[in-house]
């Protein structure tokens, strides 16, 4: 996760080591040690686990994902304040016209995620509060330019306020000059009319606005609506997906102002826990393939390394359908080590997904492989470093590229088990 | 010779005779040359330890200032009155989307530490930041996470706690989750500490008095709810920065034409400047006493390049003799003085950091007391003010080597080399024309106006020069003095043989003597002359304070210990004074920031008794129609409120009785009429009076600053505190006398480190002299050769020598005392009036030129004595 | 002076040098530069202080003294004429030579009528307001004379009181010299270069390498 605004950096340029933000002098603070972290809280064991004894709260008292949700839209893109974590989460690539060289066009990888984080359960702030304490929101925006071999990120942390909030029964959730909102339609699931906004900037160096739209209409993955992520039920998501969306708009990047179009995925999770009981961290990546169909697949990661039963795979057809596959129909092989220079921290950024394709009954092998392998978001606000890029994917043994891909790899930082610092351990 | 004896035979010639000459000389007189270099490097050390000193106070303040507003962008502040209600942060997010600019708002204010004794209560700065957004401006690692070290579970928003400087903490043995005692306004209020700031080497030192806390929380604990002090705003570091930095001033301006937005926009120069000005009286002191030092170090130089060449005039004789041409000569002596210039420069660079070090805990206390309370900032070596004293101390032994150089080698040689003969040398002092000459420019220096910068700063630069002007006059005419006292020493000591041959000395001075002199009168002139203003200024404030003074107890918040404040009383509290059955009236007033004419300036809302019959006396120089401070409650028929204002105000604007002026309030803008002006000298920003009902209109205000209470004949004062501050532990409320003399105190600690920063001055001009009279006793080792056979003791060459420095410190001491009377003059009626825009009686504190005349004559004896006891058993040339 | 032994460093500058002088003598000191001349002066002047041997002035042992006896004894006893004349450039004929009369306490009145006296001894009355840099090299060595004179001293050191001089004024200088001290009955002890200068004295004394050639 990015570090916001690089102050002793900036100081040393302006040759000005006076010029210190006081904001710096609270870099000590440690009220804040816990907020990142709650970006994937890990809750106590629940009893019972048959859908007759589904619980409706977490033992903290915030909302459980139900089986078999009814949902109503847009409400269901906005905020629901009764769950503990909530998160918006858009990856994609985008390509420019070049206007020199008409043919070519310089390809992007964007990533652009809000995440909200309840403080406490049950706790509402006074109605338009400037000052909320109620939730969190923290956003990170990364910009991959991929024929410039450069990685931009940003990260950010709000209260609830005037300056970040997400609205519920709509689509509208902002962070400083970022935002996401619904401009119209988007009235059901399986809605395909409608449009978002997507603004966003990265320091200085990047700016954009996009308008996106869905070429597919939106899926929920998970049994019964609900995916789950451990044994317990209370470790499980609501987990909205929109797969294909058209983005167009305007991207500024160090003073050039290009027009850029492409296709991005939408995640929209909701939980009150989102690790289970041994889990480390996670793999995941979402695939669009060149034939119209998408494919999202996940492992959970045990502290050896291996994936946990709660792994899931899920392939989307073209007509919008979903199959999901559990980890005894597909295989994850990490592989690709990569070393990051300023971290330190190492990544199995090319792992390969081997499963059997529902249109096909085949067998079919992917290698994941970035578009360059420096896309690791160094941890700022939230103190935990991860890799996410662009990458595209290849099928193997022909070598042919398939599709193209957000693989997100989590928990890999040394020292870093991110689970046990979930579970306070 | 052929003509084309050209440059690079006589440069060639310069450089054997540089080697030949000046290097065998500096190794075979090696102390006399170190005493040189010595000499060279105390002047530029003290001119640089001056600015250095100077340079740490203010950036001390710059510092802080900085250190509150952080790297922003752009500051918006409250157009009229102290607070921006917090929406502007929404509208303004609306106003300026996309943009990437981080919104800070941030709400502050001066409150107190409560101690046992509340009127000692220690001001502290609370600031109150959006602790989450905050982050979204730093820079940190993982490393910082961790409770580790020792914070306390907090509660975002909590009106309980807060942080606190490390170093506050370590010095008060308190550690996170203890609490302190703070006063608000007029209530006591506990703070739990939540955590520690600590000093990183990266940046500047959390400020001692800081407290942090959370934004809601702490406009909740000010009970201020819904309301900021200012907006910060700054763009990210990146690529477009100054592209998005450009557009977002373009939209902040388009936004700030309205009349309808509630703020206004600072810049960083803008906050800069502010804190130049209130420091302004400050560093007028400091530029006074750099000056001082300037000169000073110049007659140091001078005088000991000056003896160097008179010491070697029949050297320079017999080059001329042999046909060396005085050009030639003049660059060997140019390129020696540039030698010494060089090492003498680059040793008194260290020595001045060395004695900034001393004089700038001074300067930070002495701001501590008066503004805020400042980080104390080591000196630092800084660039450019190192490379000014080294250019001074170059250029001036450059000039010192140049000018008797330049006599010497046009004396013709034989008049030189001739044996027994007196050597005047330096020619500039000696020309008592010259000095009329100038005094007559500076008298004409004296009437220019003053001269006001783009920023609006006020320099009175004819003043300036008038002083710099009569100081040279003065340094060239007290010179006519030498032969009267010579002739007054010789008739009164007629007997004692030692007082005719020191009288003898004086009969001829040469240029060291009468460069010691110009150095004592630059010395004894300056700061004598900041005594008289500082005397004069002590007397106008006492007697104005004695005016205005006359109720018999004051209330205000501990908070309220200085100038920038904006702690207030409560209508409920300073309502039951008014009602209590003991006091038979109140006066009160309410002070709020405002601008005119894109200038700060202050609205005072005041309300007067009219029960008792001991009333506020002002001190007028435009009086009113109607002086009753009852007739400022009635709106002329055309709408316009009648106000006096301060003589600061009128001066700045030129504004006088009858006209009409304009504030912009909450309420929108409002017309009045100036009735008077009135003599104010606790402010230089300029204020304008009105009657309480106005203000509390306009700014929906009914708090007050403070409060003068006036008891029922027969009152015992002392009860009547006591029974008060019992009741209210977070007021200070004192007697009439004990906030008098705490006016004089906080006068007092301006001008501390004044008076300890002229004891240099002078003392390095004493110390010019000794220097003066050991090099003069060197040039007489024959005479002590000669003094020693006709059989002087020592101690009577000791005597000697003290009667000669005593007398030529008595000259100084006259010149520096006319000196002194007339940059009196000039700082009280023309400096003084310029930049401060105050009117002050002159004042001469004669104890105190009495004491420093004494205490010069009888140090500059002391030191000569025993110059003249260690150079006794100096020898002549032998004579084989 | 018995056995007077003077040091520089290495150099010995007086090796065991025996010499005295009687009231009224006048006795010439000669020898080569770098002999010891001046320094056997200094030594009786108590400018210098023996390495060994002791030095006698009037009776009195005076090669122990303290800086104040010895400047008593300069007041008094033992004055001295210079090459180059010394006078104190700031003060006028008549100051300089007043000065060894303040010195010792002589009233004012007194001390003006002895001035006027002497400088009309030595030829310069009409000289007696001129500064030193006023004169020329005869008169200043009259009045440098004029106040060797003054105190009335047992003994005159004159240290090449002619080497500055032509030799016209020189034989003046000398002639003065002699006159003035069968006068006054004080012994002179006069350090020259000059066979001439040499001829006013009784006896002349040749010293090399520290040591006295025999008596000529």
């Amino acid at each position: 996760m990015a570090h916001s605004f690089e102050a002793s950096q900036k100081s040393k340029e302006n040759g000005m080591i006076l010029t210190i933000t006081l904001p710096s002098l609270v870099s000590d603070l440690t009220l804040l040690t816990r907020l990142a972290v709650a970006l994937l809280l890990f809750s106590g064991p629940t009893v019972g686990s048959s859908d007759e004894n589904w619980p409706e709260q977490s033992p903290e008292g915030y909302l459980v994902p139900q089986l078999n949700p009814k949902l109503s839209f847009p409400a269901a893109h906005g905020s629901h304040p009764g769950y503990r974590i909530e998160w918006w989460y858009l990856t994609g690539h985008l390509f420019a016209k070049s206007e020199e060289e008409p043919t070519r066009s310089r390809r992007f990888g964007i990533q652009a995620t809000f995440f909200r984080l309840a403080q406490r359960s049950g706790m509402k702030d006074v109605e338009g509060a400037a000052f909320g304490t109620s939730q969190l929101y923290l956003a990170h925006m990364a910009l991959t330019d991929v024929d410039g071999k450069r990685f931009y990120h940003e990260e950010r942390l709000n209260r609830e306020g005037w300056d970040a909030s997400a609205k519920v029964g709509d689509l509208d959730v902002h962070n400083g000059n970022w935002s996401l909102r619904r401009v119209e339609g988007l009235a059901a699931l399986d809605a395909t009319e409608g449009s978002m906004t997507l603004r966003g900037s990265i320091l200085s160096d990047v700016s954009f606005d996009l308008l996106l739209e869905p070429s597919k209409s939106s899926v929920l993955f998970g049994e019964k609506g609900v995916s789950r992520k451990g044994a317990d039920p209370a470790a499980s998501s609501r987990y909205l997906t929109f797969p294909r969306l058209k983005g167009s708009g305007q991207l500024e990047i160090n003073g050039e102002t290009l027009t850029v179009a492409g296709e991005l995925w939408m995640d929209h999770e909701i939980s009150s826990s989102q690790l289970g009981r041994d889990q480390v961290g996670w793999d995941w990546v979402s695939i669009q393939f060149s034939d119209g169909r998408e494919m999202m697949a996940y492992i959970l990661r045990k502290p050896d390394g291996s994936p946990d039963s709660f792994s899931a795979l899920a392939w989307i057809d073209a007509e919008g359908r979903v199959t999901h596959q559990k980890l005894d129909e597909y295989e994850w092989i990490s592989g690709g080590e990569w070393k990051s220079q300023k971290t330190g921290d190492v990544y199995p950024i090319s792992p390969r997904v081997i499963a059997v394709d529902p249109a096909t009954g085949e067998r079919r092998t992917f290698e994941i492989r970035p578009v360059f392998n420096e896309q690791e978001l160094t941890g700022g606000l939230g103190g935990i470093s991860y890799w996410e890029g662009a990458c595209d994917v290849v099928e193997l043994p022909s070598g042919e590229v398939v599709g193209r891909a957000y693989l997100e790899l989590t928990g890999y930082a040394a020292g870093d088990d991110l689970g046990r610092r979930l579970r306070g351990e | 010779m052929p003509e084309s004896m050209d440059m690079a035979e006589s440069r060639g010639v310069v450089a054997l005779l540089f080697r030949r000459f000046t290097l065998r000389h500096w190794r075979r007189h090696w102390r006399s040359t170190a005493l040189l270099v010595g000499i060279l490097a105390l002047g530029v050390g003290v001119f640089l330890s001056i600015r250095l000193a100077n340079r740490a106070a203010v950036s001390g303040f710059d510092l802080f200032t900085e250190s509150i507003s952080g790297e922003s962008d752009f500051v918006l502040r409250p157009r009229a009155g102290q607070v921006l209600p917090e929406s502007v942060v929404t509208d303004l997010r609306a106003a300026i989307d996309p943009l990437p600019v981080v919104i800070f708002p941030v709400i502050e204010a001066t409150v107190a530490e409560a101690s046992g004794d509340t009127t000692e209560a220690a001001p502290k700065q609370l600031l109150g930041v959006d602790l989450v957004g905050l982050r979204n401006l730093a820079s940190f690692g993982a490393g910082d996470f961790g409770d580790e070290d020792g914070g306390v579970g907090f509660q975002l928003g909590s009106p309980n706690h807060g942080f606190v400087a490390d170093t506050w903490a370590r010095n008060e043995k308190r550690k996170p989750g203890d609490s302190f005692d703070l006063i608000i306004n007029d209530r006591s209020t506990t703070l739990t500490i939540a955590g520690t700031l600590k000093d990183d080497p990266l940046r500047p030192a959390v400020p001692e008095n800081l407290v942090l806390m959370d934004l809601p929380g702490a406009q909740t604990l000010l009970g201020m709810p819904g309301e900021i002090s200012r907006v910060e705003l700054v763009v990210p570091p990146g690529s477009m920065a100054t592209e998005f930095r450009q557009r977002l001033s373009e939209r902040i301006e388009t936004l700030s034409a309205s009349d309808t937005v509630l703020w206004r926009l600072e810049t960083r120069n803008d906050r800069r400047a502010s804190a130049a000005k209130m420091t302004h009286a400050f560093r007028l002191n400091l530029t006074v006493l750099s000056t001082l030092a300037l000169l000073v170090g110049t007659y140091l130089i001078l005088q000991a390049m000056e003896a160097a060449v008179v010491r070697r005039r029949s050297e320079i004789a017999i080059l001329r003799s042999l046909g060396v041409e005085p050009g030639t000569i003049r660059r060997v002596w140019l390129a020696e003085s540039l030698a010494l210039g060089v090492v003498g420069s680059a040793i008194g660079i260290g020595l001045g950091w060395a004695m900034a070090q001393l004089a700038v805990g001074g300067i930070a206390r002495t701001v501590n007391g008066l503004y805020y309370a400042t980080t104390t900032e080591a000196a630092g070596l800084d660039p450019s003010e190192t490379l000014l004293a080294f250019t001074f101390g170059v250029l001036a032994s450059l000039l010192a080597g140049w000018l008797p150089a330049r006599d010497a080698a046009s004396t013709p040689p034989a008049q030189a080399l001739r044996t027994g003969n007196r050597v005047d040398g330096f020619k500039l002092l000696q020309r008592p024309g010259l000095g009329v000459l100038v005094a007559l420019i500076a008298m004409v220096c004296g009437w220019l106006p003053v001269w006001i910068t783009a920023s609006g700063n006020r320099w009175p630069v004819g003043g300036y020069l008038a002083a710099l002007g009569w100081l040279i006059a003065l340094s060239i005419l007290a010179g006519v003095l030498f032969v009267p006292l010579s002739r007054l020493l010789m008739i009164w000591f007629q007997r004692i043989p030692e007082a005719c041959y020191a009288a003898s000395q004086l009969r001829r001075p040469t240029g060291r003597h009468r460069l010691a002199m110009a150095g004592l009168i630059a010395a004894i002139g300056m700061a004598s002359g900041m005594g008289i203003l500082v005397h004069s200024f002590e007397g106008t404030l006492t007697g104005w304070i004695n005016q205005l003074l006359r109720a018999d107890l004051y209330v205000a918040t501990a908070g309220a210990t200085n100038a920038t404040n904006a702690n207030v009383l409560t209508p409920t509290t300073w309502r039951q004074f008014a009602e209590d059955e003991s006091v038979e009236g109140v006066d009160v007033i309410r002070r709020y920031s405002l601008e005119f004419r894109g200038r700060a300036i202050k609205l005072a809302g005041s309300e007067y008794n009219q029960q008792s019959d001991r009333r506020i006396r002002m001190n007028w120089l435009q009086s009113p129609e109607n002086s009753d401070p009852q007739s400022l409650t009635i709106v002329e028929s055309d709408g316009a409120v009648p106000a006096w204002v301060n003589e600061a105000f009128s001066r700045r604007f030129l504004i006088g009785r009858g006209d009409r002026i304009e504030l912009v309030t909450p309420r929108g803008p409002q017309a009045m009429t100036v009735k008077a002006v009135y003599a104010d000298y606790s402010d230089e920003a300029g204020t304008v009076l009105v009657n309480r009902n106005f203000t509390a209109q306009w700014f929906d205000d009914e708090t007050v600053s403070n409060a003068a209470i006036y008891l029922k004949p027969g009152m015992d004062h002392e009860a009547a505190r006591a029974r008060w501050m019992e009741k209210f532990p977070a007021l200070v409320i004192r007697g009439n006398v004990k906030l008098r003399s705490e006016a004089l105190r906080v006068f007092h600690q301006t001008f501390a480190v004044t008076y300890a920063l002229e004891a240099i001055g002078v003392v390095v001009a004493v110390i010019g002299l000794g220097l003066a009279l050991a090099s003069l006793l060197v040039e007489r080792r024959n005479e002590m050769t000669t003094l020693n056979s006709i059989g002087f003791t020592r101690a009577q060459i000791a005597r000697a020598s003290a009667i000669e420095g005593s007398a030529l410190a008595a000259i100084g001491l006259a010149g520096g005392f006319a000196l002194s009377l007339i940059l009196g003059v000039l700082l009280i009626y023309v400096i003084n009036r310029q930049s401060f825009g105050w009117t002050l009686e002159f004042r001469v504190p004669w104890g105190l030129l009495v004491g420093l005349g004494f205490l010069t004559l009888a140090t500059s004896a002391a030191v000569s004595a025993i110059i003249g006891y260690r150079g006794s058993q100096l020898r002549g040339e032998p004579e084989e | 002076m018995k056995g007077v032994i003077k040091r520089y460093g290495e150099r010995v500058v007086l090796d065991r040098v025996d010499f005295s002088i009687a009231p009224g003598e006048r006795v010439a000191l000669m020898g080569p530069s770098g002999s010891g001349k001046s320094t056997l002066l200094n030594c009786v002047g108590g400018i210098d202080r023996p390495d060994a041997g002791e030095v006698h002035v009037a009776g009195k042992r005076i090669d122990r003294l303290d800086h104040d006896a010895l400047a008593s004894l300069r007041r008094r006893t033992v004055t001295t004429i210079f090459q180059f004349f010394h006078l104190l450039p700031t003060l006028t004929a008549s100051e300089n030579v007043a000065l060894p009369l303040q010195l010792l306490g002589i009233k004012s009145a007194e001390c003006d009528r002895r001035v006027a006296e002497l400088l009309g001894s030595v030829g310069v009355d009409h000289r007696a307001d001129a500064l030193p840099e006023q004169l020329s090299g005869g008169e200043m060595q009259r009045v440098a004379i004029a106040r060797a004179l003054a105190p009335e001293p047992s003994v005159i050191l004159a240290d090449e009181p002619t080497g500055n001089l032509d030799s016209t004024t020189g034989e003046s200088i000398l002639d003065l010299l002699e006159s003035l001290s069968d006068r006054l009955g004080c012994a002179l002890l006069l350090v020259t270069h000059s066979r001439r200068a040499a001829r006013i004295c009784h006896r002349t004394l040749l010293l090399r390498d520290g040591k006295f050639e025999g008596h000529a």
